[in-house]
C-alpha cells in the first residue's frame, strides 16, 4: 500500500512540478518524466505483489470531508485494473513527451503534462478506493483531467464543441453516481464499501433501480451504445497520447465501476445477465460496422473501442448470467473474459492510437484517404501498427485473440441458453473488425501516396517509437503465454463473482487448462510465418527481382488517384448494412466523353448523437424561446420576479 | 418604553414612506440615515431587558455604521457621479406611495399568521419588518439609478434587521457582527460598482446595463 500511496503522491508531484518549473521547459520536462516513470512503476509493484499471491493490508486515513475517509484496498479486481492504469499510463506518458515536442507549440505542454499526470493518479485512486466519497472525489478529478486534455487545443471550435458534450456526458454520470452512491450510503449509514455490500437489497424493484443507476452511471463512462456519443467526438481532438489513455483506461473505469456494483450484489437477477449481453452485443456490431464507414482514423479508433467494450459487456453478461443461473464456472469465464478484454484492449488500442498519432504528426490531419505507401516511409511505426490492428482483430499470436477465444469458449462451451446470437454477433465483429483495420492500415501503409504530405513523411523520433515498440511486445508477449494474465484475471472474476476459494480455484483451472494449446497455437503461427519467410528467401536467391505497379490494370500511365480509396475498400460491406449505416452520400457524376468536374463524399452521423440527441436538443431549445423573452437583461425586472416569488411563498407559507 | 418602542417603528416605516416619494438624492440619504438611528435604538426599547450591555453594544455598533457611516460613503458617492435627483423613476411617486400602503397593507396580513416571540413588547415589529423589506425590494425595482437602487438595497437590509431583532437574544454576537460586516461591505462594493458605471455609460442608469447583455 505504502508503494501505491508513493505512486500517487509521485505522479501528483509530477504534475505539480509540470507547472512550477513551467517556466523552464526542459526541468519542467525532465522533472514531469521522472516522477511519471517511477510513479508508474512503483504503482505496479502492489498490483504484482496481490498477483503473486499476497495481502495487503487496507490503508485508512482519517479525512475532513463529511462521511469520507482515505481508505484504499487492493484486493485482484483492483490490481487487475491497476496494471493498464500504469502500464499504458507510463508507455502513453513517454510518448506524449516526444509527442509533444514535435507538435512544436501547439499544444501548451506544462498544462498537458500536469492534467495527464492528475489523470493517471486519480485513475489509480479510482479502482482502489474503498469508501464511496473518496471515489467520487477521485472520479471527478479524472474527469475534469480528460476534459482539460481533451480541450487542450481550444483554439479550435470542433475542439470546444467535442469538450462540451465530454463534460455534459461525464456529469450526467456522475450525477446518477451521486444518487447511486446516496441511495445505499442512506441505507447502509456509511459510505464504506464495504458496509454498502452488507445492506444491498434483494431482488425487487431497488435493486433494479439501482441497477439503472449504475449502467446510467458507469455505462456513460464505459462508452457502450447507447451511452458511446462522446467517444467519436471527443477522442478525435485530444493529444495522441491523452486519446490513447482515453480509451484504453478511462473507459475501462466505467467497466471496473459496472463490476464492483455486481461484486456488491448479493442475487443477480437472469435478466440482467440478458440485457447486458444484448446490449454488448449491439455496441460491438454497431461499433464495428461505424468504425468501417469513417474516413478520420481516430473517430474509427474510437468507434473501434465502443466495439471492444460491447465485447467486454457481452462477457460481463455472460459472468452475470453464469452467477444468476448458478454456474460457478460459467461465471468465472464470462467475467474472466471480460477482464482480459479490458487488458487487451488497453494494450493494443494505446498502441493504435499512438501510431494514429505518429501518422496524424506525419500527415498533418487525420483524414485516412490522404495518406498512403507510408510503410516504406515509416517503416518502425507502420511495425507496431501493424501489430495493434492484428490484436484488434482478435487474430493469433496477438494478445487480441485469448480474449476472445475466451468469450467464445465461455458462449460455447458453456451452454449458456439465451446466448447463442451473441456468439454469433462476435463472430460478425471479428470479420467486421478485420475488415475495417484492414481498409484503414491498407490505405495508410499500402499503394502510392495520395497527396504531398504523405511523400514527405517520416518516423518519429525514439521517445515516440520506444514506447509503442514496448506496448507492441506487450501484445505479442499476451497472446504467446497468456498463462499469467489469465489467471490473473481468473482470480479477479472469483472477486466478482464471490466464489469460495475452491470454486474459485477450479474454475481457473478450467479456464487455463487449454491454455498451453493456446499459446502454441500462436508459436504456430509466428514459425509459420517465419518458415515462409525462409521459403521466399530461397526462391528468391539466384533470380531477378524488379518490382512494377502493383494493379497495372492496362493503364499506361497510372496515378496515385486510380488507387483503391478506404471507402471504395469498405463500400460493398457497408452496402449491406446501409439499413443500419444510413450513411449520407453526396455525389457529382463525371457525365459526357469529356467530363469536367465530379466530386463522391460521404458522411455517416451518429445514430444517438446526430439522429437523436441533437434533434431533441434543438426542440427542446424551440420550446424554450417562450421562456427566453423573459431573459431581456433588465435589472429591475429581475427584482421584480425575486419580489413577487418572495410576496408568493410568505402568502403560501405563512 | 413601549411607547417609545412604538414610536420609533412607527417612524421607520413613516421614512421608507418618505423615501418612496423622495426624488432629491441626498434627501433620499438623510433619510436613510434617519431610519438607521431609529432603528438603532430600538433593541434596548423593544425587549422587556433591554438595557445589557451587550445590546448597548449592539446600539452603538448600529448607530455609527447604519446612521453614519454608510450615509457618508453614499453621499460621497453622489458627490463624485454628480447626480442630484431621480429624474425618471419607472413608476411615478404618487402611485409609489399608494403601493406601498398596500405593502403594508399585505405585511400586517401576512404579519397576523405568525407568532411573536415571548419578551418582545410590540406586536408592531412583524409588520413594520417585512413592509420594510419590501418596500426596500419595491425601491430597487421601481428606481432606475444605481444610487437608489443601493438606498433599496439598505433599505431591505433594515427590514432583515428588524426581523433579526424579534429573535436577537438568541442571536449570537458573531452573527450580529457578521451581519453588520455584510451590509457594510455590500455598500462599499456597490460605491465601486456605482462610480464604474458612471465611468463606462456617463450615467448611472441600470437600464443601460442592458447593453451588457449577451
Amino acid at each position: 500500500m505504502t508503494f501505491l500511496v508513493a505512486a500517487v503522491a509521485l505522479l501528483a508531484a509530477g504534475a505539480a512540478l509540470s507547472l512550477l518549473l513551467a517556466g523552464f521547459p526542459r526541468a519542467s520536462r525532465a522533472a514531469s518524466l521522472a516522477c511519471l516513470t517511477a510513479g508508474c512503476l512503483a504503482g505496479l509493484l502492489p498490483a504484482l505483489l496481490v498477483f503473486g499471491g499476497g495481502e495487503l493490508p487496507a490503508l485508512r486515513i482519517p479525512w475532513a470531508v463529511p462521511m469520507g475517509e482515505i481508505l484504499l484496498t487492493m484486493d485482484p479486481l483492483s490490481a487487475f485494473f491497476l496494471l493498464p492504469v500504469f502500464v499504458v499510463g507510463l508507455a502513453a506518458g513517454v510518448y506524449g513527451e516526444g509527442y509533444l515536442e514535435a507538435s512544436r507549440g501547439h499544444l501548451s505542454a506544462p498544462a498537458v503534462r500536469f492534467f495527464y499526470c492528475l489523470l493517471t493518479a486519480s485513475m489509480a485512486v479510482v479502482v482502489c478506493a474503498g469508501n464511496a466519497v473518496l471515489f467520487l472525489a477521485a472520479w471527478e478529478i479524472m474527469a475534469l483531467a480528460a476534459f482539460f486534455l481533451v480541450c487542450s487545443e481550444d483554439r479550435k471550435p470542433e475542439v470546444r464543441r467535442a469538450g462540451l458534450i465530454y463534460v455534459v456526458c461525464t456529469h450526467t454520470a456522475i450525477l446518477s453516481l451521486f444518487v447511486f452512491f446516496a441511495v445505499l450510503g442512506g441505507r447502509a449509514g456509511s459510505m464504506d464499501f464495504a458496509a454498502m455490500k452488507a445492506v444491498m437489497p434483494g431482488p425487487g424493484p431497488a435493486l433494479t433501480g439501482l441497477f439503472a443507476l449504475a449502467a446510467v452511471g458507469f455505462g456513460l463512462k464505459a462508452g457502450f451504445m447507447p451511452f458511446h456519443f462522446w467517444l467519436p467526438e471527443a477522442h478525435p481532438v485530444a493529444p495522441s497520447h491523452a486519446s490513447a489513455v482515453l480509451s484504453a483506461v478511462v473507459l475501462k473505469m466505467g467497466v471496473y465501476g459496472l463490476l464492483r456494483f455486481v461484486s456488491f450484489c448479493p442475487v443477480v437477477p437472469e435478466s440482467w445477465g440478458l440485457a447486458l449481453l444484448a446490449l454488448g452485443a449491439a455496441s460491438a456490431v454497431l461499433g464495428v460496422l461505424y468504425a468501417l464507414v469513417q474516413h478520420d482514423l481516430k473517430r474509427l479508433l474510437a468507434y473501434s473501442s465502443i466495439e471492444n467494450v460491447g465485447i467486454i459487456l457481452m462477457g460481463i453478461g455472460l459472468g452475470c448470467l453464469g452467477l444468476s443461473r448458478g454456474r460457478p464456472a460459467l461465471a468465472a469465464i464470462g467475467f474472466a473474459a471480460a477482464l482480459l478484454h479490458v487488458l487487451n484492449h488497453s494494450l493494443f488500442k494505446s498502441l493504435l492510437f499512438l501510431g494514429a498519432g505518429a501518422y496524424n504528426q506525419a500527415l498533418g490531419s487525420r483524414d485516412i484517404e490522404g495518406a498512403g505507401g507510408l510503410l516504406r516511409r515509416m517503416p518502425w511505426t507502420s511495425l507496431f501498427a501493424w501489430t495493434g490492428a492484428a490484436a484488434a482483430c482478435g487474430l493469433p499470436p496477438l494478445n487480441g485473440f485469448i480474449g476472445e477465444w475466451l468469450l467464445y469458449r465461455g458462449l460455447l462451451v458453456g451452454p449458456a441458453r439465451g446466448a447463442a446470437f451473441a456468439a454469433a454477433a462476435l463472430a460478425l465483429v471479428g470479420g467486421i473488425a478485420a475488415a475495417s483495420f484492414t481498409m484503414a492500415y491498407g490505405a495508410l501503409t499500402l499503394g502510392e501516396p495520395r497527396g504531398p504530405a504523405a511523400r514527405g513523411a517520416e518516423d518519429p523520433g525514439g521517445l515516440m517509437l520506444w514506447p509503442m515498440s514496448f506496448l507492441a511486445a506487450a501484445c505479442l508477449a499476451l497472446g504467446v503465454v497468456p498463462g499469467p494474465a489469465v489467471r490473473a484475471a481468473a482470480r479477479a472474476a472469483a472477486v466478482i463473482g464471490g466464489l469460495p476459494p475452491a470454486a474459485a480455484a477450479e474454475a481457473a483451472g478450467a479456464i487455463s487448462s487449454p491454455l498451453p494449446f493456446v499459446g502454441a497455437l500462436g508459436a504456430g503461427v509466428i514459425g509459420l510465418a517465419v518458415l515462409f519467410w525462409i521459403v521466399r528467401r530461397a526462391l528468391l536467391t539466384g533470380r531477378r527481382v524488379e518490382t512494377g505497379p502493383t494493379w497495372g490494370c492496362g493503364f499506361s500511365r497510372p496515378s496515385p488517384e486510380m488507387q483503391y480509396t478506404a471507402s471504395s475498400y469498405a463500400q460493398p460491406l457497408a452496402r449491406v448494412f446501409r439499413g443500419l449505416l444510413r450513411t449520407e452520400v453526396e455525389a457529382a457524376a463525371p457525365s459526357g466523353y469529356w467530363p469536367a468536374g465530379a466530386g463522391f463524399s460521404t458522411r455517416t452521423p451518429d445514430p444517438v448523437l446526430d439522429r437523436t440527441v441533437s434533434p431533441a436538443l434543438a426542440l427542446l431549445e424551440r420550446g424554450l424561446t417562450v421562456v427566453r423573452r423573459v431573459q431581456h437583461g433588465r435589472l429591475q425586472y429581475y427584482l421584480l420576479y425575486v419580489l413577487v416569488f418572495l410576496v408568493l411563498v410568505l402568502v403560501w407559507k405563512l | 418604553m413601549e411607547q417609545i418602542a412604538q414610536l420609533l417603528l412607527a417612524g421607520t416605516i413613516f421614512l421608507s414612506f418618505a423615501l418612496l416619494g423622495t426624488a432629491s438624492l441626498s434627501g433620499c440619504v438623510r433619510l436613510l440615515s434617519f431610519q438607521g438611528y431609529c432603528l438603532s435604538l430600538l433593541p434596548i426599547f423593544i425587549h422587556q431587558d433591554g438595557f445589557t450591555p451587550r445590546s448597548l453594544l449592539l446600539v452603538a455598533g448600529m448607530a455609527i455604521l447604519k446612521g453614519w457611516l454608510v450615509p457618508k460613503v453614499l453621499l460621497h458617492a453622489i458627490r463624485e457621479v454628480r447626480a442630484v435627483r431621480e429624474t425618471e423613476p419607472l413608476i411615478g411617486y404618487g402611485v409609489s406611495l399608494l403601493i406601498g400602503l398596500a405593502i403594508v397593507v399585505i405585511s400586517a396580513l401576512l404579519a397576523q399568521r405568525l407568532p411573536i416571540p415571548a419578551g418582545v413588547r410590540s406586536g408592531l415589529l412583524v409588520p413594520v419588518s417585512l413592509a420594510t423589506m419590501m418596500m426596500g425590494l419595491y425601491m430597487t425595482v421601481s428606481r432606475l439609478k444605481a444610487l437608489t437602487q443601493v438606498i433599496g438595497y439598505l433599505v431591505f437590509e433594515n427590514g432583515i434587521y428588524l426581523f433579526g431583532l424579534l429573535i436577537s437574544r438568541d442571536m449570537p454576537w458573531l452573527l450580529e457582527m457578521g451581519v453588520l460586516l455584510d451590509v457594510f461591505a455590500a455598500v462599499l462594493v456597490m460605491g465601486i460598482v456605482i462610480h464604474h458605471i458612471s465611468r463606462e455609460f456617463d450615467s448611472i442608469h441600470t437600464d443601460r446595463l442592458t447593453q451588457l447583455k449577451g
